[in-house]
């Protein structure tokens, strides 16, 4: 059986990631927001957890991964390595910075960014 | 096994009436990825295309021919139907209609359509697959094969136009939705639903090269799942949220 992908070729314009522009692959992700806190997944298959790392700036968490093996792509008779994923995530306000966890499984990497739940006390009259 | 006796089996078992398989993009895009991948293992030849102004700019080449992104397969009675771009309300509907006249002509005797299913506890160590059917004489199939039923819950997009169409027009349909990570494309879960498929029509599918293809496959169908992700957020006045299951 030949290879059933790579019979096709996509001709599209209109990328919505900006891979070749870094030459860092974008990741897919997905921010769900709960009572308590937000999650934010982040899709990074082909990468091991060693290779992760995940750092807070003022208003963002930036997630970069190294590839288990450098990945091609051909666009326009072109070929592309990539070796890294790269994403910025801004994070929404009001967030625990002090108590952010993250998990990796099954090349997903999971972070839970707890809400801040304690504010000013108000009287209830 | 070889791929006539593969055929013949598949015959014998469905008997006078043919089957019509179903998969587009949706959650975890385990409907484009398992019938692509079913298509392909039984060499199913190209009959020909949906066509719909409201379908994205985009064109696929196979072995040299130009094709668009919504395509009818055939081999023996056995048909397939497979989209590589999400489909709106609009082009779900005009398709689901195609389908029920495409039915009457064919003969076909049953839908098999595939689809993904959001895990609330993010728990995917162990994948399930419900059925969801239109005729209660389809239940016995569940039953059979040891498939639980989709109980309670709420569909919404493409699948929930594609059910009410078919259950409306009282079609033999059965909707098989198989666990997976909803928002990222997830191969592992459309292995799964290949799995299912082959117990239900009785037709052996190696998935082995699927297998060793799931890293490199999450990679490549970044852009579907986001164009799919972006598809769902436009359904106006719809949640963002996937089927779920109660009970």
């Amino acid at each position: 059986m030949s290879d059933w992908i790579e019979n096709y070729q996509i001709l599209v314009d209109g990328d919505t990631f900006d891979d070749f522009l870094n030459d860092e692959l974008s990741p897919l992700y997905h921010l769900k927001e709960l009572d308590t806190k937000w999650i934010l997944e982040i899709d990074l298959p082909g990468v091991n957890k060693k290779d992760i790392s995940v750092n807070l700036t003022s208003h963002n968490l930036v997630i970069e991964a190294k590839l288990e093996e450098t990945y091609c792509v051909s666009k326009m008779n072109c070929i592309h390595e990539f070796n890294y994923f790269k994403k910025s995530v801004p994070l929404p306000a009001g967030i625990d910075e002090r108590n952010i966890i993250a998990k990796f499984d099954q090349g997903v990497l999971t972070i839970f960014v707890p809400k801040i739940l304690k504010g000013k006390t108000i009287q209830i009259e | 096994m070889s791929e006539i006796t593969e055929i013949q089996k598949l015959e014998t078992t469905l008997g006078n009436s043919a089957v019509l398989i179903i998969g587009y993009p949706g959650g975890g895009l385990v409907g484009t990825m398992s019938v692509s991948y079913f298509i392909e293992s039984l060499k199913m030849n190209h009959l020909g295309e949906f066509e719909h102004p409201d379908l994205p700019p985009i064109v696929f080449i196979e072995n040299g021919q130009i094709h668009g992104a919504v395509r009818l397969y055939k081999k023996g009675n056995m048909y397939a139907i497979r989209s590589d771009a999400p489909l709106d309300g609009n082009v779900t509907k005009e398709l689901a209609d195609f389908i029920v006249k495409f039915c009457s002509t064919n003969k076909i005797g049953k839908i098999i359509i595939l689809s993904g299913l959001e895990v609330m506890d993010k728990n995917l160590k162990e994948r399930k697959t419900y059925g969801l059917v239109t005729l209660p004489s389809l239940e016995k199939l569940l039953h059979e094969e040891n498939l639980p039923r989709f109980l309670t819950g709420v569909i919404v997009g493409s699948d929930a136009v594609m059910i009410d169409v078919l259950k409306k027009a009282r079609i033999p349909m059965i909707m098989l939705y198989t666990e997976c990570n909803f928002f990222f494309p997830d191969p592992t879960s459309a292995i799964i639903a290949i799995n299912t498929l082959s117990k239900i029509l009785k037709v052996k599918i190696d998935t082995t090269k699927l297998q060793k293809r799931i890293g490199s496959l999450r990679l490549e169908k970044r852009q579907l799942m986001q164009e799919t992700i972006k598809q769902f957020n436009q359904e106006e006045g719809l949640p963002m949220t996937s089927p779920r299951i109660y009970g």
